[in-house]
């Protein structure tokens, strides 16, 4: 075997450093995608609880002038708690408030494009949506008329 | 060095199942949602008026109360699950409305065994004329809508 005299070569580094520039170019890439699925989950999560709070809110409302402000104030409020700034949610509630009548809430927010711990959450990717729909309670008080379910 | 690229792979793969996870306890907090909203529906508009006029009594007709359950559960944004499998029992003026349904992972189709998640959920609900205390789940059927 021979030995190999002189001062130590950097043939093994160079020869192996591509392998970390590679490992972090997948971390970083990977950790993006993954972190950017993360928001959009979180996001949902606090869509469709605005989106439950305020389809909730509407129906259990006493009268229909005050539903709809109402439901669109739970899910602001909802939003709020989940820290988000309900300035840049839409919020749209559809159907009338009448016995048996169907209500329908959509709330869209945009998910940020990352969300990191320290950092907090940085851009805005995509809109995150959630739809929540309830009936009026058919035999509820304060309302005229009767119900016409089925 | 061919060690780091394979861990930080490994360490990725975690996080991915993480966020899959996270995705499935969400399907399943949106079918047991969709199932409350079907059952609490479904406990006043499947009401038996013909029986209540006659005899007073608040019980549920397992026709109109199926009727209204499905038109609860196909106004509700159900998102991500899908293949919903629906159980709803009537006993009087209680209604049980039982589900299972899969839910489809982010990154699942990446990792073998992690593509589907399936979940489920229950929810009851009582017709009542006065205060009492909530009687119990009643047995459920398989339904189609």
């Amino acid at each position: 075997m021979a030995r190999r005299d002189g001062p130590p070569r950097e043939d093994g580094f160079v020869g192996g450093f591509e392998g970390l520039l590679f490992g972090v170019l997948v971390f970083v890439v990977g950790g993006l995608i993954v972190a950017y699925a993360w928001a959009v989950v979180d996001t949902k999560l606090a869509v469709a609880d605005a989106a439950r709070l305020a389809a909730r809110e509407y129906v259990q409302a006493p009268d229909a002038s005050s539903a709809a402000t109402a439901a669109v104030q739970a899910a602001e409020q909802s939003l709020q708690g989940w820290g988000r700034d309900p300035l840049r949610a839409a919020v749209s509630v559809s159907g009338g408030f009448a016995r048996c009548a169907r209500v329908t809430v959509t709330v869209r927010y945009p998910a940020p494009l990352l969300e990191l711990p320290w950092v907090g959450r940085l851009g805005a990717g995509g809109d995150v949506g959630a739809q929540q729909s309830e009936l009026v309670d058919p035999f509820r008080s304060g309302l005229p008329g009767t119900a016409t379910c089925g | 060095m061919v060690l780091v690229p394979v861990g930080i792979l490994v360490l990725l793969l975690l996080a991915a199942m993480a966020v899959d996870a996270a995705t499935a306890v969400l399907g399943q907090r949106q079918l047991a949602n969709a199932l409350a909203v079907a059952a609490d529906d479904a406990a006043t508009a499947g009401m038996n008026d013909r029986v209540f006029y006659t005899t007073g009594a608040v019980v549920l007709d397992p026709a109109s109360t199926g009727v209204a359950v499905c038109a609860a559960l196909a106004a509700q944004g159900m998102g991500t699950l899908h293949d919903l499998q629906l159980s709803i029992g009537v006993d009087g003026p209680v209604v049980t409305v039982s589900g299972r349904a899969v839910v489809d992972g982010v990154f699942g189709g990446a990792i073998p065994g992690f593509a589907r998640w399936p979940v489920a959920a229950t929810a009851t609900a009582t017709a009542e004329s006065a205060r009492q205390p909530p009687p119990s789940p009643v047995p459920t059927s398989p339904a189609a809508c």
